[in-house]
């Protein structure tokens, strides 16, 4: 059975454990076993990073030289996380003069980096490792052709040199699996754009802005729910749509792609963290059909 | 085909897919012409000079027993010699075609005026029908061609000519005004992109010419006179050392007497200080290990140039053009050149590093740091000479700044003009020039080679500004078209030539001084003597006909009843019907 | 002795007086001219039904604004009469052994299901053919029957079946009054004994898909140059006129973009194209001679205007048509739902503004890439090719169009992307080249 050290980040414990949740239940329930990665910090995406390059990149050093001391490769579910280890992981693989230096601060821990452990976003885990063959075979519950729209983000497929996960112009694997499950993937204007999120430590009013546009093509083409893979954009999608003045009928559900899933395969609503989105997705919800396997 | 016989004539209206049908009512005017005098045929057709159309002509020919034909479509400077040669595999004598031109004369002058152009078009095919009929076969007359080839001009271009033309088995006459054989490029010190000297990469190409067997260098020399027709012209050569002449047959020549470097005094201070040179300049450097400043011979450590120096000026005569070469050649002197400076700044209006490696070249010199600026087209770098510095400010687009740097030396890329004696030498070989100063090629697209005097070639920078890489190009497809002449023998020359009728010359002599191309002398074997035209050297023109008083000279295909018949057709119409 | 086209398989030609080309676009015709005209043989050797290669389909070109066909049929019949020129056409160079002075080729002589010496292009058995495909030569966008002519002036003016299309339903035999089809005929091979070779198999235009950014694929009204070309043309599937795909509207707005597959490191083609920003430009004024209201702009990089009367022609665009030619390569295009126009957002680099311009029709100019045909004719004669896949030349200044094989010559866009008149060039030039070496046995 594969096996992944399960990278989770500052952000989804806190703000999104439902993401934590599903994608925990959904992996076993298709085959992959999820260890918990001790002692791990946090991967210093953004924030640490535009301070130090050097720091982030000792940190991400840190995090995948544990790995590799015990074996294991690495699964980060949020997109700025993945996007950050798989940065450092280039920088170490690519600079020998940093990786000595990091190396020398690790030595400290007993821990070496030697480049022998990979970084994989859940997309990659689901695409590669599972299968859309086994994802489709694993649904009981079929969604009658809801029109979901998905949504990448900006980490988890640029730069493709770097985290090649998917074709950056053209990302398709959550629309895939989208399919896979019985639902209808929908595309909409600027659909590789960025949810804004990552904004908001400096221009609150603009991060919002780009998310609302987001939101706005993907009603313009009818579609009643947006898929994430990343904790940022989840968040982030979720929470500019609540405000005073946005009316509860007209918001878009915000659901992640292991909740989606999750349901498909006949896990409760309460082991998937559904109670904790923001925005009721009980509208995609009706759409499961019972016994209608694949 | 002879004249007893009553004219029948096929009348044949082109579309030209959308070019004439657009705008003229063919099938009207097809229609209406075979109401017209001694049309025994018509028909309209979407591309005349295709193979269907010619089959047609063929086919047509033969079904109606035709014995004129009239192709009303585009200019008989496209398809004259298609048509001919379908009238002529028809059975036809070449002459007793009439092409009527309905695209540049009616369709693509008229466009907004379909019905007007419609009646134009009616009025055009009439006046030709009636032509038509009083049409004459002429006989065909062939010269031969002699086997020698005169280039003018030993630069890159002559010499791979002269080289190409004598290898395939031709006598050539390669005549070079300076002293030396290699023109610019034998001057420029390192070349791009090898690295090499101009002369350096130009050696064995002079090596093979000069021992060459049947190459003749004239060098010092230039061509003073030079006369005659296709596959026979004469040349006359003189020493500009000594003034002696010499004269020779050729059958064909290439003009490859190349461009000028444009020397831009008025421009960002060119003239004003030593450390100022065109790219012209800066190539023919002497090679040294640094690169010194002229002025006071110290290394040089910074550096700009500045880009589309006296090129690219709409409304200035014979600067209007691009000088093509000069993108690639900064990039390339830039880009090597800054390993041993500091500072190699790029002031630039347009980048057009457009051809093979140029790109790779542009993107080495960015990474070696050489920076690449943009100023506005509208607002040119102002360059100023102060206490011996040079100073350039200018707007950076990118930037939206302005700036300001004083290099050690500032290079401008100079246009590449045509030069200062080309009038003279278009006037001797009868070529015509384009706005851009160089001589005009028969067709810009399909003959680009070739001009409208039959068996002369442009060549390299003679025909337009560009490098030196396509210059040698030129230089081979020119030798080719003089080999194809040289190969084949012989050719064919127009039969629509003047001609004196002796009953009625009175020897006035006004034809004979009227002639532009002296063709025209006396018969002096006659009792009275009387005028005679040379064929080989009459070019049909006219002129005589119609200054003869005496009514004595007639134009073949272009006879007073031809003509006078054309414009009875106009004038007063048979009443038709439709 | 020449062997004749459609002889009996395997019938040998020697002759070391003869050239063979292979591509028969205006490149390749120009050599067989110029090589012909000298009194040499030539084998014109063209995959496609029929000569004419790219420029067939083209409608204007730069910088005179002629007319494609009107300037090129001359030249097709020229070939096609020329009693030392042997057209070999729906035909490809399968192996190519030996050396200058005698190489041996052998080609596949794919069954065009006519007789080419019966049929005389009359169109009967087009009009009765039942079955309807997409024009490949109408880039998709027209329909063909299965038995079909490229386009009116095709060279030899005989039709071609589409076997794959076919249903043989028999009718066009029926109709055909001279016994012309044969829907039975096979491939077949002819082997030819040539003493030099003249690579002029031309380019293929960059996938614009390529760039999902720009929307081509994805909305209607986005289309490619060429496709533009087709619709411009007179003889195309909409007899010239300019019409929006997705709702056959007249284009009142137009956006030309440049640089789609050219300069573009990322996507392995860092090289420019170099006749992209002419024919962009020639485009744009089509449109503006079309309906001289509509507005026209061009996105651009750098114009590249550097021929023989393009800077002038590009001048003319600009102060007499009107084109609006605006610096920055387009960011992306989306669409507007509702009309299925257009929207390019660009930044507009002389104005230092970033533009969200509203079109009702953006034309993606592609760059050009070596024919997929290049590799296998490489492979055959061994001559070098540089990183992009184009035919590398000998010596760029003094042999320019010979390549590293003696007796091999190229010309046209093989050797990189080239307009027209350097085309034409470069076909007269290799002419010469081929003669000499046909002369003397070998490369001097």
């Amino acid at each position: 059975m594969r096996e992944y050290l399960l990278y989770l980040g500052c952000t989804t414990p806190v703000r999104l454990p439902s993401y934590e949740a599903a994608t925990k239940a959904v992996l076993s329930k298709l085959g992959i076993r999820l260890l918990d990665f001790k002692d791990v910090t946090c991967c210093g995406a953004q924030y640490i990073e535009s301070i130090s390059p050097r720091a982030h990149i000792g940190l991400g050093g840190r995090i995948l030289a544990l790995a590799e001391s015990q074996g294991k490769d690495v699964l980060a579910i949020c997109g700025a996380c993945s996007g950050s280890l798989k940065h450092s992981k280039h920088i170490l693989d690519k600079d020998k003069g940093m990786r000595r230096e990091v190396n020398s601060m690790l030595r400290e821990e007993g821990l070496k980096y030697t480049g022998n452990v990979q970084v994989k976003h859940l997309l990659q885990v689901l695409r590669d490792d599972i299968g859309y063959e086994h994802i489709r075979k694993a649904v009981t519950r079929r969604y009658s052709g809801v029109r979901l729209a998905a949504h990448y983000g900006c980490h988890v497929t640029r730069p493709y040199d770097i985290v090649k996960v998917d074709d950056p112009e053209n990302p398709r694997v959550i629309d895939e699996i989208i399919e896979c499950i019985g639902a209808t993937a929908v595309d909409y204007p600027d659909k590789t754009r960025c949810c804004g999120g990552p904004l908001l430590a400096m221009d609150e009013e603009l991060a919002a802005l780009i998310g609302a546009d987001k939101i706005k093509n993907v009603r313009g083409v009818g579609a009643e729910g947006i898929v994430t893979a990343c904790v940022f954009c989840d968040i982030h999608l979720s929470q500019i749509q609540i405000g005073d003045d946005e009316v509860p009928e007209s918001r878009v559900p915000i659901i992640t792609l292991p909740q989606l899933m999750g349901l498909a395969y006949g896990i409760d609503k309460e082991s998937l963290g559904i109670n904790l989105n923001r925005i009721s997705p009980e509208g995609i919800l009706g759409t499961l059909q019972e016994g209608v396997g694949q | 085909m002879s004249q007893e016989e009553a004219p029948r004539i096929g009348v044949f209206v082109c579309h030209c897919g959308h070019n004439i049908a657009g705008v003229v009512d063919v099938e009207k005017v097809a229609k209406l012409a075979s109401s017209l005098p001694h049309v025994v045929y018509t028909t309209h057709e979407m591309f005349m000079c295709a193979d269907a159309g010619q089959q047609l002509i063929r086919s047509m020919v033969a079904e109606h027993a035709l014995n004129r034909v009239v192709i009303a479509s585009c200019s008989p400077r496209m398809h004259e010699p298609t048509f001919r040669k379908a009238v002529e595999e028809a059975g036809l004598n070449r002459y007793l075609f009439e092409q009527v031109n309905l695209r540049e004369h009616v369709s693509w002058c008229h466009m907004r005026e379909p019905e007007a152009a419609t009646e134009k078009a009616i009025d055009l095919v009439r006046m030709s029908v009636a032509r038509a009929a009083h049409l004459e076969s002429l006989p065909i007359e062939t010269v031969k061609v002699t086997p020698m080839a005169l280039v003018v001009g030993a630069g890159i271009t002559g010499l791979r000519a002269a080289l190409d033309i004598a290898d395939r088995g031709f006598e050539v006459l390669l005549v070079e005004k300076s002293p030396q054989l290699g023109g610019h490029v034998a001057k420029w010190t390192h070349l791009f992109p090898t690295g090499e000297s101009g002369a350096e990469l130009l050696a064995p190409l002079i090596r093979r010419v000069k021992s060459h067997t049947r190459i003749q260098i004239m060098r010092n020399s230039e061509v003073v006179e030079f006369e005659g027709f296709i596959g026979n012209f004469k040349a006359t050569v003189q020493d500009r050392k000594d003034g002696v002449q010499r004269e020779f047959d050729v059958g064909t020549a290439i003009i490859a007497t190349g461009f000028e470097s444009f020397k831009p005094f008025g421009y960002y201070s060119y003239g004003e200080s030593p450390d100022i040179v065109t790219l012209a300049e800066l190539q023919e450097m002497p090679p040294r290990p640094e690169l010194l400043r002229p002025s006071n011979s110290q290394p040089v450590n910074t550096m700009a140039f500045i880009g589309c120096v006296g090129s690219r000026e709409p409304s200035k005569k014979g600067h209007e053009h691009c000088s093509r070469h000069c993108c690639f050649a900064t990039a390339k002197a830039a880009s090597d050149l800054k390993d041993g400076l500091e500072e190699i700044v790029m002031l630039y209006k347009s980048l057009r590093t457009y051809g093979k490696h140029h790109e790779d070249i542009h993107r080495l010199a960015r990474e070696k740091h050489v920076i690449y600026s943009r100023f506005p087209a509208d607002e040119i770098p102002i360059v100023e000479v102060v206490d011996d510095k040079i100073r350039i400010e200018w707007t950076d687009i990118l930037a939206n700044k302005r700036l300001i740097f004083q290099p050690d030396m500032l290079v401008l890329a100079s246009a590449m003009v045509a030069p200062s004696d080309t009038e003279t030498v278009a006037k001797m070989f009868g070529l015509t020039r384009s706005s851009d100063g160089f001589f005009s090629p028969e067709h810009i697209k399909l003959a680009p080679l070739t001009t409208h005097v039959a068996g002369i070639m442009i060549a390299g920078t003679s025909q337009a500004a560009k490098n030196a890489v396509e210059s040698s190009i030129d230089a081979s497809g020119a030798a080719a078209k003089a080999a194809v002449l040289m190969a084949r023998g012989e050719v064919e020359i127009e039969s629509t030539l003047s001609e004196v009728n002796p009953e009625l010359c009175s020897l006035c002599h006004t034809c004979i001084t009227s002639c532009p191309y002296g063709a025209i002398g006396i018969d002096e074997s006659r009792d009275p003597p009387v005028a005679c035209v040379t064929k080989a050297k009459c070019h049909g023109c006219g002129t005589c006909a119609a200054a003869c008083a005496s009514g004595a000279i007639i134009m073949k295909h272009s006879t007073d009843n031809q003509i006078g018949a054309m414009l009875e057709a106009y004038l007063c119409p048979v009443q038709e019907t439709m | 002795m020449i062997a004749k086209p459609g002889g009996r398989k395997g019938s040998i030609s020697t002759s070391s007086d003869t050239a063979l080309v292979i591509g028969g676009g205006v490149a390749g015709m120009q050599a067989a001219l110029d090589i012909a005209d000298q009194g040499f043989k030539v084998y014109l050797v063209e995959t496609t039904p029929s000569i004419g290669g790219k420029m067939a389909m083209l409608d204007k070109t730069f910088p005179t604004l002629d007319c494609s066909a009107c300037i090129l049929t001359p030249r097709l019949s020229e070939v096609s009469h020329h009693p030392n020129i042997t057209i070999l056409s729906y035909s490809n160079v399968e192996k190519i052994t030996g050396r200058v002075g005698n190489f041996r080729v052998r080609v596949l002589r794919r069954a065009r299901c006519v007789h080419e010496e019966r049929c005389s292009g009359c169109g009967n058995c087009i009009d009765v053919c039942p079955v309807e495909v997409p024009n490949e030569f109408d880039q998709m966008i027209g329909f063909r029957k299965a038995i079909y002519m490229p386009f009116p002036q095709a060279t030899p003016n005989v039709c071609t079946v589409d076997m794959g299309s076919c249903i043989q339903c028999d009718r066009c035999i029926r109709v055909c009054e001279r016994d012309a089809i044969d829907l039975n005929m096979k491939d077949k091979i002819l082997r030819l004994s040539v003493g030099v070779i003249v690579v002029a198999t031309g380019y293929r235009l960059f996938d614009v898909s390529a760039y999902p950014r720009l929307g081509y694929g994805k909305y209607m009204n986005v289309i490619h140059a060429l496709e533009y070309e087709r619709l411009i043309n007179a003889a195309g599937p909409t007899q010239g006129h300019l019409i929006r795909l997705s709702d056959a509207k007249v284009p009142q707005n137009i956006g030309f973009i440049q640089c789609v597959g050219a300069r573009d490191v990322s996507k392995g083609v860092p090289y420019c194209s170099r006749v992209c920003c002419m024919y962009g430009i020639k485009n744009a004024v089509m449109a503006k001679e079309h309906n001289p209201n509509t507005e026209v702009t061009i996105y651009y990089a750098d114009i590249r205007a550097f021929g023989k009367g393009y800077e002038e022609f590009y001048h003319m665009a600009e102060t007499r048509f009107g084109v609006n030619f605006v610096r920055g390569r387009v960011g992306r295009v989306l669409e507007n739902p509702e009309n299925c126009n257009l929207i390019v957002s660009v930044e507009d680099i002389a104005h230092h503004e970033l533009l969200e311009v509203e079109h009702d029709l953006v034309v993606l100019s592609p760059g050009l890439q070596p024919p997929r045909s290049l590799e296998h004719i490489a492979h055959q004669l061994h001559f070098e090719v540089d990183d992009e896949g184009y035919v590398e030349v000998q010596n760029t200044f003094l042999n320019p169009v010979d390549t590293t094989i003696p007796g091999v010559f190229v010309c046209g866009c093989a050797e990189g992307p080239k307009d027209i008149p350097d085309s034409v060039s470069t076909g007269s030039a290799v002419a010469m080249r081929a003669a000499i070496a046909l002369l003397h046995g070998g490369a001097k």
